[in-house]
């Protein structure tokens, strides 16, 4: 502290006997015409200003300063001479080197060459006008190595992102989040309904850029948060010059991505087929007629069923209309300049009872009072609502409905009327058995999530002397949920309640607030050998605070939902939670003539959530580059334009995830008898508990070649994750379960790979290609004792992947019998059709994929553009949680419906399939969880087309607007499997488990742009 | 230079300030839902709370609120379980379980849960005047809680007393491995723990509660099912000679069933666990595995059968169909399932049971005072009988059959199967899953295995014979 004084002081003294001078000019591109919004930078210091509309700047600098560089987008960065000028004019040239950009990194803007790590960005333009509910969703194909999977198509619904693997198993793998730079909340928000996804809230149409910092030397100096990477978002600002009106819209539908035709519910001519075969095999008849008289007897099937047929996956799915409408204003002066906007957005699911639907706003004001100081503050608001029906096993999930319920029966009766409970004459939907009429219970009952949010910022930057720039930043989040859930008293889950409503009240509030000096100085004369140093401090905090209650016994009064008609209230819940971290850091660069830079960055973390004994913890990066293409002997080279090594290595933490209080010995309560307080010991606490630590090599290179023509870049990582936060079970004797203690560790290693090139580019057309690949290993190396740890479907085991399922092996259908077949080892040596002798194996299957990343491709012929994107997966395995329901050879035949694959079952000896002999009440325990409801999840998806036009400026100008275009685009227009029995759609969460979650939308929608 | 120091003061001082907000304090957060687990004691009202915590642990699944009083009929002859079910107890049903077996792990760590919660109360340093009173609850619940382990997952007392029971741990310690005592071991701190308790237990005042002649009552059951038959006898007399406890009347044995209530009349029950509209297992209670929502298990028929039509008994048992379809006797003891007011309490001991200690331990040594007990209960259930006069194991038969009626579907038969070390010999039912219909007391799956966690994490403990 005492040294960071002294440096402040030393240079406001230098500050305050420093001349000024000031310089106008002109910024110009090839053709003459003003460059607005152009950056100008007296060389060697912080002072800079904006070109506005007639490409014109004004700039007080001091007197040492002799050199001006001027940056656009799009445009190569340029230095203009002002030793003895006062008026420049620059002209600028279009960009040939994508080095000489400025990005977004941790904690400011960095020139791109001054990057040693791998740091992949995306713009706003990629991801807005596009019809996701939330950012994350977008992030799909965009930047190689992340992962951003749905396992529920729901609007408005949680999505997962992983950064280079699966780093953590009891905390958080999740990517830190930063948006406009508070430490964002992400996930789901919900206590009662299903999902509500945190980043909702903000319109894609806002963001600026997102930049993915993906190693040690780009995440560390996010310290015990940055172990899984860092996703930074920007939000826009207002820029100088003319004021412009941006207003876009469009209008589609969406209906569903992914159907798979040859393996869908059976008809009740289909099920007939069966049943007849099933109930012969299970010995109860010898012939069709005495079958037909069985199964009408014990299950209640009516003779005739064969003539009624609905097709209840059309009953619970729908088309769902699809809407944006964004309006945005932005411009200024020099001094200050404003963007705000406000935005409609509106997603039908595709399932009945999902819908979206948003209203926000924002407003962003940026003033500089003088050269030394600007100030910004920004805020971003909406409010959003959301329907999302029930998911998994719940018997009021209408997509468990649409597989399960038997195409004899129907949702509505002769009269038209809702057919459940007492109003089912045909008793097919008795009042709480399941699976419920789900066309009754989306009429009966609510399930509402509404989300009312606001993030936003304030900020000062203080250019002391034109070298030094103190900045504070103040960033919070205020996030509200407010659910709703009722349950009718007439039928389905509330009915032995008489009626049931919950109503739950979530509020997050958080803020982070960072203080930095930035200290940039040049060690030579020619001023290309320079440091940028920044060091400082910064606070979070995080508050979650839930109010719940319910009760029971409703009048029987649909419109009435609310508790406070209920009879009997139930439960009462509120209790905050929260977590505060406090931490010094400072980032270190050192270019040398652009051909060698080296950085280093160090942190130094306290948190709450931590032991009494490892509340801190240090963590730091080095990285270095060498730009080859700088060096003399490339420089005039016309093939290579770009060469540039990098190297890093660093550690950092993971701290998320995993609740706030674990490591005290805690005494709660709630365990309440007789309607007195009881008390009992809740957890153990480890006093020493510390977060995980992330080492992370990573080497790479960027070219460009042919003037730009081709351009990628590689990267190698290698990143190993030790002190693992594990739950150690205790004996159970005494009386605890478990406890998180840190122990055990998992490594990712893999490679990515960018190429973008322009194969034909002419005067009016040009063909523009984007590749991306990431492939990754993850290897648990070290668990508590060797233990493997149960996680579902998967048994976490040292020397494996840590998403291998581990489940019976599959050894298909023996044809002489058609008994189903398991192995009763791991090398396959023998099977058996006893499933007692088939125990749960390593498969040597992954629920990751082997490698992932898009192919984009874009032809640009006047006005007109196509694009199109493929997202492709390959090498994983999905695990569909209810095939042993709807594919389960004659057990749960004529209770719930079957999937047409049990259509290829075996029938007689010699038969070649997959599908054992159907006999009513199951074969052998044949729909057991088994390798045999794995697929392969490798599949390539047409992730977004569009084909748009902007209207040529003599047009624009006769209607008196700047630009005008129209578009059409489709989302996950087309899905191609490598399994061709896959049930259900490919993109299954990161865990790759099909759930009977809302279908993921298939979305068309044409919109226009306008800007005044 | 001094007034260059003057006017950067402002800014270095309030960069001062924020540092210094950085204080130790900021990254000092304590939960507001829970205490430090060693300041949570120190008042006779915490004292009461965490007596309470321990009472609401037995309401667990995994002890009374489901696993216990179920495993009791489903692993012997009373129930069985339909074709239609919901997957819940099918192992012990079907007795394959094996070491990695859901509910005899959940079983195991729910019941050593109450354990520490009532060591947590019995070791607490607290002054008061009703800090014995609670204190002696604690003893109770422990030693009720040790009678129920070392049943189920050890060999009977009757077998030999000197085999593996179950481990021991009577103080907080997370970190405890330890391994098994014997069953002596094990009975000898549950006679000890049930006589503290009876010492300063409380008086009589509901059903809900421990009190001075419950806690006798269970304890003659311990004597009991160590075939000490003096002590049990000496135990059960006192219970029904001096207790303010009577048996229910025939007129109102329907009505006891049906009333989910907590009773302050003395009246049948002398210890039952509280559930009330708030506090209960919703659908994973008593009536939802019997009556509502999964409504698996059914009565055996034999069972039905051997109550005579007068026998108010057979009123909690209706013939009715399975959810299939099938004719089967639906058991209705626990009837308040879709009840909006309260839920059913859940029966620990009840009058009638003490009356059947009484008979049973007065044997072989005093036939007439074991007719007189048992006929007194029976006779009381069905007035038209006329009477037990049985002798030598046919009396003993009889009483072990009345133990069965009296206590079906509260949990009992299974052990007591064990305890007199008789084969299980079964009827099939129809509706019912395959399962074995006899099972010998030599049977490695008489008992439970000690679960595979417990394994792990144990590296002291001994695995029963049979499992891995």
């Amino acid at each position: 502290m005492r040294s960071l004084c002294t440096i402040l002081l030393m240079f406001l003294c230098v500050g305050m006997y420093a001349q000024n001078r000031t310089i106008t000019g002109t910024v110009v591109d090839q053709n003459s015409s003003p460059v607005p919004n152009a950056t100008v930078l007296a060389k060697g210091t912080r002072i800079g200003a904006a070109t506005n509309a007639n490409g014109t700047f004004s700039l007080s600098v001091p007197s040492s300063v002799t050199t001006l560089i001027i940056t656009s987008v799009n445009f190569a960065t340029q230095e203009a001479d002002i030793t003895s000028a006062t008026t420049v004019t620059v002209k600028l040239q279009p960009s040939t080197s994508n080095l000489s950009e400025v990005v977004v990194v941790a904690y400011g803007t960095q020139k791109k060459t001054n990057v040693t790590g791998s740091v992949a960005t995306i713009k706003g333009t990629e991801i807005s006008d596009k019809p996701f509910t939330s950012i994350d969703k977008a992030l799909q194909g965009l930047a190689p190595g992340v992962q951003s999977t749905s396992a529920s198509g729901a609007p408005g619904s949680a999505t997962n992102v992983r950064i280079r693997g699966i780093g953590s198993i009891n905390a958080s793998a999740a990517p830190l989040w930063v948006i406009d730079g508070v430490v964002a909340t992400i996930g789901d928000l919900t206590s009662e309904t299903t999902t509500a996804n945190a980043l909702s809230g903000l319109n894609p149409d806002d963001i600026e850029s997102i930049t993915i910092l993906k190693d040690a030397a780009a995440t560390s100096i996010y310290g015990s948060r940055g172990a899984n990477g860092v996703i930074i978002v920007t939000t826009k600002k207002g820029k100088a010059g003319k004021t412009v009106l941006n207003i876009a819209s469009d209008w589609g539908a969406n209906t569903i991505a992914y159907k798979n035709d040859k393996n869908k519910s059976l008809t009740s001519e289909q099920s007939q087929t069966l049943l007849r075969e099933a109930t012969i095999n299970g010995g109860y008849a010898n012939n069709n007629k005495q079958a037909d008289d069985f199964y009408e007897s014990v299950y209640g099937i009516p003779t005739d069923f064969t003539k009624t047929n609905t097709d209840w996956y059309n009953v619970v799915t729908q088309t769902g209309d699809q809407s944006q409408y964004n309006l945005s204003l932005s411009g200024g002066t020099d001094k200050t300049q404003f963007y705000t906007s406000a935005g409609v957005f509106n997603q039908v699911g595709t399932v009945i009872g999902s819908d979206f639907k948003r209203y926000n706003g924002s407003l962003s004001l940026t003033h500089k009072p003088n050269d030394k100081l600007t100030f910004t503050a920004g805020i971003n608001g909406s409010y959003s609502r959301q329907h999302t029906p029930t998911n998994t096993g719940n018997f009021s999930n209408p997509v468990i409905s649409s597989y399960f319920l038997l195409p004899w029966y129907t949702p509505y009766n002769k009269d038209g009327s809702l057919r459940y409970g007492s109003n089912d004459p045909d008793g097919e939907f008795p009042d709480n058995a399941g699976p419920y009429n789900p066309v009754a219970i989306q009429a009966l009952d609510n399930s509402v999530a509404k989300q009312i949010n606001f993030r936003g910022y304030v900020s000062g930057e203080y250019a002391i002397i034109p070298e030094l720039k103190f900045t504070s930043r103040y960033s919070a989040e205020y996030l509200t949920v407010a659910e709703d859930l009722y349950q009718n008293p007439f039928y389905g889950d509330g009915e032995s309640n008489g009626g049931l409503g919950l109503a739950s009240n979530r509020r997050v509030f958080d803020w982070t607030w960072t203080n930095l000096l930035d200290f940039k100085h040049a060690l030579n004369a020619d001023k290309d050998f320079y440091f940028d140093i920044y060091g400082g401090y910064e606070s979070q905090y995080y508050n979650n605070y839930v109010l719940q209650a319910g009760a029971q016994v409703f009048p029987g009064v649909l419109r009435l939902k609310y508790l406070n008609v209920a009879a009997t209230p139930t439960s009462a819940f509120s209790l905050p939670n929260e977590n505060a971290t406090v931490s010094y850091l400072s980032n270190l660069v050192v270019n040398y003539k652009d051909k060698y830079v080296a950085t280093g960055s160090f942190r130094r973390d306290g948190s709450s959530v931590f032991g009494a004994n490892h509340k801190w913890g240090n963590f730091f990066s080095v990285g270095g580059t060498w730009n080859i293409s700088e060096e003399e002997f490339l420089k005039e080279n016309n093939f290579i334009n770009v060469l540039k090594l990098r190297a890093s290595y660093g550690e950092n933490g993971n701290a998320l995830g995993f609740g706030d209080y674990q490591a005290l010995a805690t005494y709660g309560f709630g365990n309440t008898y007789a309607s007195q307080v009881g008390g009992a010991p809740t957890n153990v606490g480890d006093s020493n508990l510390t977060w995980e630590k992330n080492k992370i090599i990573d080497v790479g290179f960027d070219f460009s070649l042919l003037k730009n023509r081709i351009n990628g870049s590689f990267d190698y990582y290698n990143r190993t994750t030790s002190d693992l936060l594990i739950a150690v079970p205790f004996s159970g004797t005494s009386g605890f379960a478990n406890q998180l203690f840190n122990v055990g560790s998992i490594k990712n290693t893999g490679y990515e790979i960018a190429l973008g090139g322009k194969p034909v580019v002419t005067k009016n057309f040009i063909w523009d290609i984007e590749f991306n690949i990431a492939f990754n290993k993850n290897k648990v190396l070290d668990l508590y004792k060797g233990n493997p740890i149960s996680n579902g479907l998967f048994n976490i085991t040292a020397g494996h992947d840590v998403q291998e399922f581990y489940i019976p092996l599959w050894a298909g259908v023996d044809p002489a019998n058609g008994d189903p077949l398991w192995y009763t080892d791991d090398i396959h040596s023998k099977t058996t059709n006893d499933i007692n002798q088939a125990p749960s194996l390593l498969s040597g299957k992954s629920a990751s994929p082997k490698y992932f990343g898009s192919i984009q491709n874009t032809f640009t012929y006047k006005g007109i553009s196509l694009s199109a994107q493929f997202y492709y997966n390959y090498g994983n395995y999905i695990y569909d949680n209810w095939d042993s329901y709807s594919m389960s050879d004659g057990a749960y035949l004529g209770g719930l419906n079957q999937f047409t694959s049990q259509l290829t079952r075996w029938q007689k000896p010699g038969d070649k399939t997959n599908v054992p002999k159907i006999i009513l009440g199951g074969n052998l325990n044949s729909n057991a969880a088994s390798t045999r409801y794995l697929y392969n999840g490798s599949y390539v998806r047409l992730r977004d087309v569009q084909l748009s036009y902007a209207f040529p400026k003599a047009l624009t100008q006769k209607w008196n607007i700047t630009n005008a275009s129209v578009y059409v685009r489709g989302t996950n227009i087309l899905t191609f499997t490598k399994d061709k029995w896959v049930p259900l759609d490919p993109e299954a969460g990161i865990q790759s488990i099909n759930d009977f979650d809302v279908f993921i939308p298939k979305t068309i929608a044409a919109g226009i742009k306008i800007g005044f | 230079m001094n007034k260059i120091l003057n006017k950067i003061s402002i800014p270095v001082t309030a960069l001062m300030l924020l540092m210094a907000s950085c204080s130790k304090d900021f990254t000092d957060r304590n939960p507001l839902g829970s205490i430090n687990t060693g300041d949570a004691i120190t008042t006779e009202l915490a004292l009461q709370n965490a007596l309470n915590g321990a009472y609401s642990g037995m309401r667990s699944v995994g002890v009374y609120g489901r696993d216990f009083p179920v495993i009791g009929d489903i692993q012997a002859d009373n129930g069985f379980i339909e074709g239609v079910n919901s997957g819940r107890y099918i192992p012990q049903f079907q007795y394959n379980f094996t070491a990695t077996d859901g509910t005899y792990t959940e079983m195991w760590d729910n019941v050593y849960t109450v354990i520490l919660r009532a060591n947590t109360v019995i070791d607490a340093d607290v002054k008061g005047d009703n800090v014995d009173a609670i204190k002696a609850q604690a003893y109770a619940i422990r030693a009720l809680m040790y009678f129920k382990l070392v049943n189920a997952y050890a060999r009977p007392y009757t077998d030999n007393p000197d085999d593996t029971g179950v481990p021991l741990v009577l103080h907080y310690d997370p970190n405890i491995k330890p391994s098994r005592n014997t069953v002596k071991e094990v009975y000898a701190q549950i006679i000890s723990d049930y006589k503290t308790a009876f010492e300063t237990a409380p008086d009589y005042t509901n059903s809900i509660t421990l009190s001075k002649y419950a806690i006798e009552g269970l304890l003659a059951k311990a004597y009991l099912y160590m075939d000490d038959n003096v002590d049990a006898k000496n135990a059960a007399v006192d219970v029904i000679n001096n207790s303010e406890f009577s048996l229910v009347s025939f007129d109102k044995y329907d009505d006891f069933w049906t009333n989910p209530g907590i009773q302050t009349d003395a009246v049948e029950v002398m210890f039952e666990i509280d559930q009330d509209i708030i506090n209960n297992n919703g659908p994973d209670d008593l009536g939802g595995i019997y009556v509502d929502t999964y409504q698996d298990i059914y009565a055996s028929s034999d069972l039905y059968d051997l109550y005579s039509a007068t026998d108010i008994r057979q009123s909690v048992l209706i013939p009715y169909y399975t959810k299939a379809g099938v004719p089967a006797v639906i058991v209705y003891k626990y009837q308040n399932e879709n009840n909006t007011k309260d839920k059913d309490n859940i029966k620990v001991l009840r009058l009638s049971e003490v009356y059947l200690i009484a008979a049973e331990a007065s044997l072989p040594g005093n036939e007439d005072d074991a007719l007189a007990y048992l006929n007194a209960l029976v006779q009381t259930r069905d007035p038209a009988f006329a009477g037990y006069n049985s002798t030598g194991s046919d009396l003993l038969n009889d009483i072990v059959t009345e133990r069965r009626k009296e206590l079906a579907f509260e949990g009992d038969r299974f052990y007591d199967l064990n305890r007199l070390q008789r084969d299980i010999t079964r009827v099939a039912n129809n509706g019912s899953i395959p399962a074995p219909l006899s099972i010998t007391y030599s049977d490695f799956h008489r008992i439970a295995p000690i679960p595979k966690t417990e394994l792990q994490a144990n590296p002291n403990i001994q695995q029963n014979p049979g499992y891995q």
